[in-house]
């Protein structure tokens, strides 16, 4: 028997056009972008909405790969990617499991320095000077340190790990299991889908760092793909104009900057349906109270 | 067992207490908040590495510092280029170059820190690197005034005109703090499509008369030839929605009214004003209503972003907008062949036939010197050389063998091949100059890469100043005039969005004025005698 009212048949309507239109919605802009990398200029001024390419062309394509400083920023993304996520999920689980035990002596002070930091900072010039008496100016280190621990995703973690029955742990005590092999073998298994939330929340921040970039490096060798990226794609005096003029290959600035959007959010983008039912499992820590 | 537990977890502390550390960065790490620094300057750090020296003739090249804006794709280390510098210089340039977008961030870190370079481009706002962020720094005691040095340096003395020198000296103490980085004189005018004007039988106006004609022609008989009225006369566009894009080097319009689109021009009586008292102040604003109301002009011609009426050009949906001498074959790295589509006009010309050419101070930010440092005469030195053709020639066409196999200064012309013109982007560009132009000129023009588009370029230059009347403007340090949207900002955009409402008839003339009259005027008294008084004071 079918209980559904026609008002409910109504409203799921309702919701999956309005759904469906916010979808497209944010669909739209990489489609734009993505259509316009591949179509000729020309093209696109005479329908500047049409998005289907009546005939593709991937001129500007090859004219971006030619350009060497975006290997070389796409190799400094790659670098402080990997290994700052590979830091970052390291320090969050083991300062956040000693942190879930309640009866940690010194735990309320701890976590009130910690969280003291989500609200109070040094300020960007004493950062700079920091990064510098460290001997981190110029290195990629000082595009994976500063961010390595963030305070939030800390907290976060330490509530979902403390969400985790003490029985597990105190039956693999009993076994002979000591912190580190519960930690290894209990606590992480059971907090994949945390752990793979703040993969892609922490790649995706370091894929996108472009401000410490600025600040913490000089050289040009070590600059991340989204800081060459912007310094292409913004307009401000048109290295894409110059490309172009170097091929003198019939592309136009317009055409090579969607192409370039692409080429450096294609991974990104690439990635994220793999992980992604981890992380909408991720997205609701810290939302129920234990 | 809990308690073993415990016991066991705190052995982790360590490790959470180095992590507690990382977090603290970690938090703060996108915070732009700028920290105040005594900032004391050090001098120059880079001394060490190399003798300071006031006569380097035949020394060692000194090791010179240069924090410089350079667009990302110029390849600085190992450069050929620079090393080529280097050598003519006798110098050793170590350049360091963050991203052109973010500059004004990494040089207010880089003055907050102390450890400056020896030489230190300062982009500016007005164009002549003499802003507020140099009046503070000068003020704090970071740099170097040169007053007493410069004018033993004959190449910066040559290549830097009086006006240059007078724009960017400090308004609070008069100092020179800055050596400006000349730049090719712009001669604003527009961009038509000369294939309309052609198809319609038309030429490019010189008058008001002729100009309202061809935006008729091109707005109503279907230039483009689809048989839809969907063409405009004529659109403009502004850098930001904060600033009417009326002002935004509309000269071609706004000369045919005797009205500069810059501050440091008399009005027609001979005296200076504020824009807004000029004699041709509301027949301009008028004109404008003239066009939207007819529909010659594009109806977003108030809203347009920068460049975007270029693409409505290129898009052919509009005929004219605003350019200068280079605009043409600049456009072609936009639209491949324009130089046989478009065409470069000077400035309309009024009543009595006249056309100005207002020609302010062309300069491209400046050079800074940090006070105390063991290098100035060194700096200077470079920054004499870099003030020459040689040295001009060397950073905008590269390394000959390399860039371009040949070049003549005469005609500009330069034989390069496609492998030489893909280095060239990678090697140099107009940034890396320590002068872009030398008495005005730069060695090369964008695009001009064939002798039939330098001969383009040259006829419709040569035309266009013919027809032009040069008026030298001096540049304008009236703090209280350049400063009125700091200062009375909410009056400022009322005057904008008054601006508008006349010209889209949701005022009339009468409400205008009143406006004028009862509130701006008042409000700008003082900032406008203030100006006249100092524009007075240069006796022009």
């Amino acid at each position: 028997m079918n209980i559904r009212s026609r008002s409910d048949k109504a409203f799921d309507t309702v919701n999956y056009a309005v759904i469906t239109l916010f979808a497209l919605l944010c669909l739209f802009p990489f489609v734009y972008v993505a259509a316009y990398s591949v179509t000729p200029y020309t093209d696109y001024l005479a329908h500047p909405l049409r998005m289907i390419p009546t005939h593709v062309e991937f001129g500007a394509y090859r004219q971006i790969f030619k350009m060497s400083v975006l290997w070389t920023g796409y190799r400094n993304t790659i670098v402080i990617t990997v290994a700052g996520v590979a830091l970052n999920i390291f320090l969050l689980l083991i300062t956040a499991y000693p942190l879930s035990k309640p009866d940690l002596k010194g735990r309320n002070v701890i976590l009130l320095l910690i969280t003291f930091t989500m609200f109070f900072n040094g300020g960007l010039i004493p950062n700079f000077y920091l990064i510098r008496s460290l001997d981190m100016y110029n290195t990629l280190w000082s595009l994976i340190l500063p961010g390595a621990l963030g305070a939030y995703n800390l907290i976060l973690m330490k509530s979902f790990i403390g969400s985790i029955p003490p029985s597990l742990e105190e039956s693999a005590s009993l076994d002979g299991a000591n912190e580190l092999t519960i930690l290894a073998r209990i606590i992480v298994p059971l907090s994949k889908p945390a752990i793979a939330t703040f993969v892609i929340f922490h790649a995706v921040t370091q894929w996108n760092t472009f401000f410490n970039a600025i600040i913490y490096t000089s050289k040009r060798d070590l600059w991340p793909l989204m800081l060459i990226v912007r310094d292409l794609v913004v307009d401000s005096g048109g290295v894409a104009r110059d490309v172009l003029d170097a091929g003198n290959s019939g592309v136009t600035e317009f055409t090579i900057k969607m192409a370039i959007i692409i080429f450096s959010t294609l991974p990104i983008i690439l990635i994220f349906p793999f992980m992604q039912k981890y992380f909408l499992k991720g997205m609701l820590i810290g939302s129920i109270k234990g | 067992m809990r308690n073993n537990s415990v016991n066991r977890a705190s052995l982790l502390v360590s490790v959470l207490l180095m992590s507690s550390a990382l977090a603290a960065c970690a938090s703060g790490n996108n915070n732009d908040a700028g920290g105040s620094s005594d900032a004391a300057p050090s001098g120059s750090t880079a001394s060490a590495s190399s003798p300071s020296s006031t006569s380097a003739d035949q020394k060692d090249p000194v090791t010179i510092k240069m924090f410089n804006r350079v667009n990302a794709d110029v390849v600085i280390d190992k450069n050929p280029v620079v090393e080529e510098a280097g050598k003519l210089a006798n110098v050793k340039l170590e350049i360091e170059a963050p991203p052109i977008n973010n500059y004004v961030d990494k040089l207010q870190v880089v003055m907050a820190s102390g450890d400056l370079p020896d030489l230190i481009y300062n982009w500016g706002t007005a164009g002549n690197g003499a802003d507020a962020n140099m009046e503070k720094w000068a003020q704090n005691g970071l740099l170097e005034p040169l007053d007493d040095k410069i004018a033993n340096y004959p190449n910066l003395m040559k290549n830097i005109t009086p006006e240059m020198w007078d724009a960017v000296k400090s308004v609070n103490d008069g100092k020179t703090y800055i050596i400006p980085r000349t730049n090719v004189v712009n001669h604003w005018g527009y961009m038509i499509n000369q294939q309309w004007l052609d198809k319609l039988g038309l030429k490019a106006p010189t008058n008001l008369e002729e100009f309202t004609n061809v935006a008729r022609a091109f707005a109503k008989n279907d230039p483009d030839g689809n048989g839809k009225a969907d063409t405009y006369g004529l659109s403009l566009s502004g850098p930001d929605l904060g600033r009417n894009t009326i002002w935004n080097a509309t000269n071609f319009l706004t000369a045919a009214f005797d009205l500069p689109v810059v501050d440091g021009v008399k009005d027609t009586d001979g005296q200076y004003k504020i824009r807004e008292k000029m004699s041709g102040y509301i027949p301009y604003l008028t004109y404008l209503k003239q066009l939207n109301d007819e529909k010659l002009i594009d109806p977003e011609f108030l809203i347009n972003k920068i460049y975007v009426d270029t693409e409505k050009l290129n898009q052919y949906k509009v005929g004219i907008v605003y350019g200068h001498q280079y605009a043409v074959l600049g456009n072609i790295s936009k639209l491949p062949d324009s130089e046989k589509i478009f065409s470069y006009h000077g400035v309309l010309k009024d009543e009595k036939g006249v056309a100005s050419d207002w020609v302010t101070p062309a300069m491209w930010g400046g050079w800074m010197i940090p006070k105390g440092s063991k290098k100035v005469d060194d700096v200077l030195k470079f920054l004499d050389w870099g003030n020459t053709a040689e040295a001009n020639t060397l950073f905008q066409l590269g390394v000959k063998g390399l860039t371009y196999d040949s070049y003549d200064p005469a005609t500009k012309a330069v034989v390069r091949t496609a492998d030489q013109t893909a280095k060239l982007s990678t090697l140099t560009s107009p940034y890396m100059t320590p002068a872009n132009a030398i008495n005005g000129d730069g060695a090369s023009i964008a695009n001009a890469d064939t002798p039939e588009r330098l001969a383009i370029y040259k006829k419709q230059l040569d035309e266009a100043l013919a027809q032009m009347t040069a008026v030298n403007v001096p540049a304008v340090r009236s703090p209280k005039i350049l400063n009125l949207n700091g200062t009375i900002p909410d009056l400022v955009k009322k005057k904008d969005d008054k601006e508008i409402a006349y010209i889209t008839g949701s005022i009339d003339e009468q409400q205008f004025k009143d406006f004028l009259e009862k509130e701006w005027y008042p409000a700008t008294a003082d900032a406008e005698k203030e100006y006249v008084d100092f524009m007075n004071s240069l006796g022009k």
